[in-house]
């Protein structure tokens, strides 16, 4: 099976963004990771924690396929760092989205959870960048 | 003249970069506020915070100065949450690397780990170079001095990190006039211009450190 990670600054975002594609994708493993750990706090503040990163996609070896949308900025770096901490065989399982997080993660969701191939999952989530909204 | 630093002097150097920190947390944190997200000074601090924690736990004469530079890159990877995580996590784990094992090293050694550390850190940016408002803009050209330095007059390393830091400190000056091409900034475009990048200031910060130890303990003999 595929699963389909979500990395945003925000826990609340990453978490949104989950529900609103586990209503119309069912059937894969949808992981949202957001923000990073402050002290003892469960809340966390913004940011990206690149050692969660990099641990979730090790629990995520049995996996046939990994693919993994962000939103910008440092959970771009935190996810390039965790990619090169991992073993050879793992890393040719992931497969970054370069889109924007909610339409591109949407697109992706909807693709994997059909049964689409690796090629046509990244080119329609790519893709998305071109959806309109208003014309 | 200094020729070589040890275990010791390089966790001095890091405890004394996290106090610098502390002591400039509101300043990075305000040139962050202009151009980024507002959080360096608060994210670099909780980073260095937890790098002494854990370096306090270490028994600093049986370890090596690869291990005390991964300590410090581990903590950073950990906590720090903004972008400096992974960027500064890769600078002092390529600097570890070339440090582990070695309890000393000298000019030649302390030119290739810094070396290490910013092509660490231009791989993780996507490739960075020079002239897109980030620390590349400090790190770069003090690695080029420090090679300069390193070839010319081959061991004095209080001499090689004068020169070096000098031009860090012009390309950490320079960032004020150019135009972000890098993370949050990028989104402001020119409206980036007249703003000192926080990154090449906490870049220059730490290499300012390591100076001002190596200073100090020439001047002590």
């Amino acid at each position: 099976m595929a699963s389909l990670v979500i990395v945003s600054h925000s826990r609340k975002l990453a978490e949104g963004l989950k529900e609103i594609l586990e209503q119309i994708a069912k059937n894969i493993k949808i992981i949202a990771i957001g923000g990073v750990a402050v002290g003892k706090s469960s809340e966390g503040a913004l940011g990206s924690d690149p050692v969660r990163i990099k641990e979730t996609f090790l629990s995520l070896a049995n996996e046939d396929a990994i693919f993994v949308i962000c939103d910008f900025g440092s959970t771009v770096l935190a996810v390039k760092y965790a990619i090169k901490m991992l073993p050879e065989e793992l890393i040719k399982k992931i497969h970054l989205i370069d889109a924007p997080l909610v339409e591109g993660a949407y697109a992706a969701a909807v693709e994997i959870s059909s049964g689409s191939t690796v090629e046509e999952v990244i080119k329609a989530a790519e893709n998305s960048r071109n959806f309109h909204k208003f014309s | 003249m200094i020729t070589s630093l040890n275990t010791s002097d390089i966790y001095t150097i890091i405890v004394r970069v996290a106090d610098v920190i502390v002591r400039n947390k509101d300043y990075l944190t305000q040139l962050d506020a202009a151009i980024g997200d507002g959080d360096h000074g608060i994210n670099m601090d909780r980073g260095f915070e937890l790098a002494v924690e854990r370096l306090k736990q270490l028994d600093i004469n049986n370890s090596d100065i690869g291990t005390i530079l991964m300590t410090v890159a581990n903590a950073l990877l950990e906590v720090v949450g903004g972008a400096a995580g992974p960027l500064y996590g890769m600078f002092f784990m390529n600097m570890a690397t070339v440090a582990s094992g070695k309890k000393e090293v000298d000019l030649q050694t302390l030119t290739t780990m810094f070396e290490q550390g910013l092509r660490g850190v231009q791989d993780i940016g996507g490739g960075t170079q020079p002239g897109e408002k980030t620390m590349v803009d400090t790190l770069y050209p003090f690695v080029e001095e420090l090679k300069k330095q390193a070839a010319s007059n081959s061991n004095d390393i209080a001499l090689a990190f004068a020169n070096a830091l000098k031009a860090a400190e012009n390309g950490m000056i320079a960032t004020i006039n150019m135009i972000a091409k890098k993370g949050r900034a990028s989104y402001l475009g020119p409206r980036s211009v007249g703003h000192q990048d926080p990154g090449a200031t906490s870049s220059y910060l730490i290499l300012k450190t390591f100076y001002d130890y190596i200073k100090e303990k020439e001047s002590k003999g």
